[in-house]
């Protein structure tokens, strides 16, 4: 046995992580033009027979088309997560064009036949599968979005809690701003040049406890700070429980720096739990959220 | 009389030989008479065995006690009283222990010197009528020649003393001692000359009735004390192996003396870049055995390639066997490294110190008895105490990456048939980061530190028994402990604990001049702990950042897996010049529960004294990747991966210093473990396949190395290597490029003395781009807030060419019982950005590329004595 690989892994695992990072490229988190920042479902889980109502956080788009449809098996991003099954084989794979959507799952019935028909299904390196044998199966949702010429195609799994806890999204209740001590509204019209210190109101429960097989656990929590003017301290921001470092609070603080006049600035705020959980809050007056 | 031995050794000749066996010669009658000393020096041709084959007498010199006492004494034409023929008769009867290059048994030649010493005549008769005063009272000069630096003793010097016109010279023994008796009492000039030192001139004041005692320290003129002398090539069991020596090794600018880093600048060994290794003819580098002592060990280098994990004063050499490797080796595709420490023989208590940015290490090697020697060494990394002064803010450094090793060696030699050596090697590699912005860094961290501990041990105990010429039997059994465990911000995590066991027999039968026999089994056992939590980490042809999606977990408690091994060779030469090599190695893999055969053979015809061609054909065979066959992460059903090597070569040595080797290799891969999308359906089960045998490949190339060793004050190699590497992940599917393919690889080494105690070197090396897999764009995971590529066509794209100056300067302060040295090692002189992997913005839509390592000087000193 050679242990040589799991020690080159690492290294190539952090490489893997390591996307624009030390670069010049444009963060992740600053927005310039037609971009989709999240996909909410709402219940973020669902069990046989119950249905979910899915939005997508779509920026700079003026009149975006939308396109969702859902899928056990994916072929892979090499095919843009097509669907390993036809449409004949999915009951309303299609789940319509507009900006919100419901999703169905079958019956427990039905689901135990798609289930099967998953675990056979061949899908390439990349793809993703049903896998109701496991913990947290998912069923995934494929969004396309154009806006003219542009196209963005994401997939968002959708957990199933056959024997899991349910879940539900999070909560922001605001963000809160100071410039040199003295608060700002960020809901007006022109955002004052400097550095802003943003504070997210988010209740400790956001972070729910739940069982899961090793034990019981608490959620994990990361806010991703987009803004379309100027820049931030930090693209993302996290709470890890019984992390030294990722602290609740270090998940509720960032800084926004203006170097220039933005009278149309605009702060996305989208907050995730790792099981599912999206809730988004936008300020400023930025390009047109859809 | 003394008889003085003189060995011309190579700088490869990795083991002297020794003198066995000896006799005076006898003492011309007349010369003896005439009082008349002498100094024979004879060349003898030595076999393999020892024996030596022819005498020729070089030089006579002859002097006469009374020159006025020979009638017709002419010191320009002497008289050579028949100290030739008696020279020449006695070296006939000399043996010697045999030559070893690269562990094979090599002929050889050296010059013998005879001293024909005039024996003491009785002290003069002092007749009572005589006046006392006419008694002339004489003192006596007793000298020890060492070499300065590392108080070596210097035997062969020539030592002359003069005062007026009165003259006396001798040789040095063994021992570097040299004794004058008959002084007269005053000042006297002594002259001590030696090839490859320092013309060393002294006064001695020699007082009447008294012994004067002095140790005198010649300065070396060169690296070491041996010259070069290599007749004919070594009797090999490959058809191709490179060696190294340590000097060699140390002096390579731009590898700090790394072993590995040292190999990626030989024919047929592909730029790895930052993945580390070598990929040997078209394999990966896990495909090659990197091995300390004959013992497989977890890792060659601390922390990927900044330091070899043992002492280069420990080092004799490295064996490098790019393929078609003797039945000796087995169980992998690529090629096989070997570390081979010296064989200790102090002559009295030496130690360094060393001290570099990096790190800093100690050394002692010492004699306890006649029979047993003893070496130490360990070295500790300090870039932890300073490292904390340049990493980012954004970063803790909670344990700054240390390392540390230790080797101890002793050796038993009870008499000339036993040889006894036990090796202790140790290494540790620690590192702790913690990351304040760790939610920017990984979306789905949940952990924000990043911890690397690697430590191994090996404990060996070699034995070898030589009880005749014929016979040589050596065995090792060894065992040691691997402990790893690396994680990075709770999504990749894998540790391991695994206790080795390793022995080896190797029979060498010398049934007559043309044939000897070889027949071993090898063993290595291991018992693993592990716990595996990641996603299915990239396999070669997949891009190097895609992992997969799912995370998964595996573990193992006690599992074992043993490999063991049988071979088999003889070495037949089965007319003049012309040799065989045929032979079969059958090893059984517990981990698949399978056997591997691999019959092999190499031909080697000497064509001429300076040219030989070789060839050779070898199967071999490799278990799968632990991962590839533990479920969830793989399929525990896999076979053996095999590969056919085929190679053709020719080595054409027109001078002493210079080597032109050519080698053609082809390699033909099958039953590769490839990724496959199969799903498996067993008692209505549905189970992903994950990997298969299914894979093919192939890699084809030729190989030029000329070698030019020390020769004129310059050494060094130039190798070539042209060559294409491809796969087929399946069968009908187009053939692709292997991940590390590269055109060319050219590669300049070479070092210039420019005095005894200086030298500057350069390496320059080209390297086509490694093949890329060209990234067509995104998809947005939604909950894991962050793109995914999608890739292109697998190595469709190449990138930019690499190439690289490496420069380094070496200078020696050479003292009487010690010596200082410093070196700076200057790599990327001119600071070329190499691109080592192409990096991507968050979408994948634009790309830029990173670049290696910038203009990077190392300094570092040495004190050793």
């Amino acid at each position: 046995m050679n242990l040589r690989t799991p020690i080159g892994g690492l290294w190539v695992f952090v490489s893997s992580l390591c996307v624009s990072c030390a670069s010049d490229f444009t963060p992740y988190n600053e927005v310039e033009g037609f971009r989709l920042l999240a996909i909410a479902a709402d219940p973020p889980d669902l069990v046989p027979g119950s249905h979910a109502t899915l939005s997508a956080l779509v920026v700079d788009a003026p009149t975006p088309s939308y396109r969702w449809r859902w899928c056990p098996v994916t072929l892979g991003p090499a095919a843009e997560h097509e669907c390993a099954f036809s449409d004949d084989e999915l009951a309303t794979p299609a789940l319509g064009s507009t900006a919100t959507v419901t999703l169905r799952l079958p019956e427990q019935r039905d689901l135990d036949t798609l289930c099967a028909a998953a675990a056979t299904r061949p899908a390439p390196r990349g793809g993703l599968r049903l896998d109701c044998a496991s913990d947290r199966p998912e069923v995934f949702v494929r969004l396309e979005v154009m806006n003219g010429d542009e196209r963005i195609v994401a997939i968002h799994p959708v957990p199933i809690a056959l024997r899991s806890q349910r879940n539900t999204n999070p909560t922001i209740t605001d963000v809160r701003a100071t410039l040199a001590g003295e608060p700002i509204d960020l809901g007006r019209t022109k955002i004052p040049v400097g550095s802003i210190d943003l504070e997210l109101v988010v209740p400790a429960e956001s972070a729910e406890r739940y069982e899961r097989a090793d034990g019981a656990a608490k959620e994990i929590l990361r806010a991703t700070w987009f803004v379309d003017s100027g820049e931030t301290e930090t693209v993302r921001t996290a709470f890890i429980p019984d992390d030294a470092v990722a602290t609740f609070d270090s998940l509720l603080r960032n800084t926004w720096r203006l170097d220039a006049p933005a009278p149309n600035a605009a702060l996305y705020l989208v907050l995730r739990d790792d099981r599912g959980g999206v809730r988004w809050l936008r300020r400023g007056h930025g390009g047109g959220e859809r | 009389m003394i008889a003085l031995l003189t060995i011309l050794v190579a700088n490869l000749a990795t083991q002297p030989p020794q003198l066995l066996a000896s006799e005076d010669p006898e003492y011309p009658a007349t010369a003896l008479s005439d009082r008349v000393e002498a100094t024979v020096t004879v060349r003898l041709e030595v076999d393999i065995n020892g024996v030596v084959t022819a005498v020729t007498v070089v030089r006579t010199s002859t002097r006469a006690e009374d020159e006025t006492a020979i009638d017709g004494w002419d010191p320009r034409r002497p008289v050579d009283y028949g100290f030739g023929e008696s020279a020449t008769r006695a070296a006939k009867k000399l043996r010697f222990s045999q030559a070893f290059i690269d562990g094979d048994p090599v002929p050889f030649v050296l010059d013998y010197t005879y001293e024909f010493l005039l024996p003491e005549l009785p002290p003069p008769v002092i007749t009572r009528d005589r006046p006392r005063e006419q008694i002339v009272a004489t003192g006596r000069l007793r000298g020890v020649v060492r070499a300065a630096g590392n108080r070596a003793r210097v035997a062969n010097a020539y030592v002359v003393v003069e005062k007026g016109d009165t003259t006396q010279e001798r040789i040095t023994d063994a021992e570097g001692v040299f004794v004058f008796e008959g002084l007269e009492p005053g000042p006297w000039d002594v002259r001590i000359d030696l090839l490859g030192y320092v013309l060393a001139s002294s006064r001695e004041e020699i007082a009447a009735d008294e012994l004067t005692s002095v140790t005198y320290y010649l300065e070396p003129t060169g690296e070491e004390g041996y010259d070069v002398v290599v007749e004919a090539e070594p009797v090999r069991r490959e058809v191709t192996r490179r060696a190294l020596s340590t000097a060699e090794i140390v002096r390579v600018p731009g590898t700090l003396g790394d072993p590995v880093l040292v190999v990626e600048n030989l024919p047929g060994v592909a730029r790895t870049g930052l993945d580390g290794g070598a990929a040997v003819r078209g394999s990966s580098p896990q495909d090659t055995v990197v091995m300390m002592e004959g013992m497989p060990v977890l890792i060659e280098t601390h922390f990927g390639g900044f330091r070899s994990v043992i002492a280069p004063q420990l080092v004799e050499r490295i064996d490098f066997v790019p393929g078609n490797f003797s039945t000796r080796y087995g169980r992998r595709l690529g090629g096989v490294l070997d570390v081979r420490t010296k064989r200790l023989a102090p002559d009295q208590l030496h130690g360094a110190l060393e001290l570099s940015v990096l790190d800093f290490g100690l050394y002692a090697e010492a004699p306890i008895t006649d029979t047993i020697a003893v070496a130490v060494a360990g070295r500790r990394s300090h870039i932890d105490t300073f490292l904390g002064s340049v990493v980012s803010d954004d970063i803790q450094l909670v344990a700054a990456p240390r390392y540390y090793d230790y080797q101890a060696l002793v050796s038993w030699r009870p008499d000339a048939t036993h040889e006894f050596e036990l090796f202790l090697l140790g290494s540790d590699d620690r590192m702790t980061l913690v990351f304040d912005d760790i939610g920017s860094i990984d979306a789905e961290a949940t952990d924000s530190s990043l911890r690397n501990a690697t430590s191994f041990q090996r404990l060996k105990l070699r034995h070898r028994f030589r009880p005749s010429e014929k016979i040589d039997n050596e065995a090792f059994v060894a065992i040691g402990r691997d402990d790893l465990e690396v994680t990075a911000f709770g999504r990749f995590a894998f540790s391991a604990i695994i206790d080795n066991v390793y022995a080896r027999d190797e029979l060498t039968l010398r049934i007559s001049d043309r044939v000897t026999l070889v027949g071993g089994f090898d063993f290595h056992h291991q018992t693993l702990d592990f716990d595996i939590d990641s996603a299915r980490p990239p396999k070669e042809g997949q891009p190097a950042d895609s992992f997969e999606s799912e995370s998964l977990k595996a573990s193992g408690d006690g599992l074992t897996a043993t490999q063991t091994g049988v071979y088999s060779e003889a070495n037949l030469e089965v007319v003049d010049g012309v040799t065989l090599v045929p032979g079969v190695r059958v090893d059984y893999f517990s981990l698949v529960r399978q056997y591997g055969f691999d019959p092999r053979i190499v031909a080697r015809w000497e064509v001429l004294p300076e040219l030989t061609l070789r060839a050779g054909v070898a199967r071999v065979h490799q278990q799968p990747e632990l991962d590839e066959t533990v479920r969830p992460f793989g399929n525990p059903d896999l076979d053996l991966q095999a590969a056919t090597h085929y190679a053709l070569g020719a080595a054409y040595r027109p001078f002493a210093f210079l080597t032109t080797d050519v080698t053609l290799f082809y390699k033909d891969f099958d039953d590769l473990v490839r990724a496959t999308d199969a799903i498996s359906v067993q008692e209505d089960v549905a189970t992903p396949v994950v990997y298969d045998n299914e894979g093919e490949g192939g890699a084809v190339g030729v190989e030029l190395m000329i070698r030019y060793d020390r020769h004129a004050d310059f050494e060094g190699w130039l190798s070539y290597t042209l060559s294409r590497s491809t796969r087929t992940d399946r069968a009908g599917a187009e053939e692709r490029l292997f991940d590390y393919d590269q055109t060319h690889i050219l590669t300049f080494v070479g070092t210039y003395h420019l005095g005894p105690t200086w030298s500057v070197g350069a390496r320059w090396r080209y390297v086509s781009g490694r093949p890329t897999t060209p990234i067509l764009g995104g998809i947005w995971r939604a909950d894991r807030d962050a793109f995914e590529p999608i890739a292109g066509p697998t190595n469709a794209a190449r990138l930019p060419a690499f190439h690289q100056l490496d420069l380094r300067i070496d200078k020696r302060w050479i003292f009487d019982v010690w010596e200082l040295s410093a070196y700076l090692s200057v790599s990327n002189a001119y600071n070329r950005a190499n691109v080592e992997s192409l990096g991507y913005n968050y979408d994948f839509t634009k790309t830029e590329s990173v670049s290696g390592l910038p203009v990077l000087p190392i300094f570092g000193v040495k004190g050793q004595f």
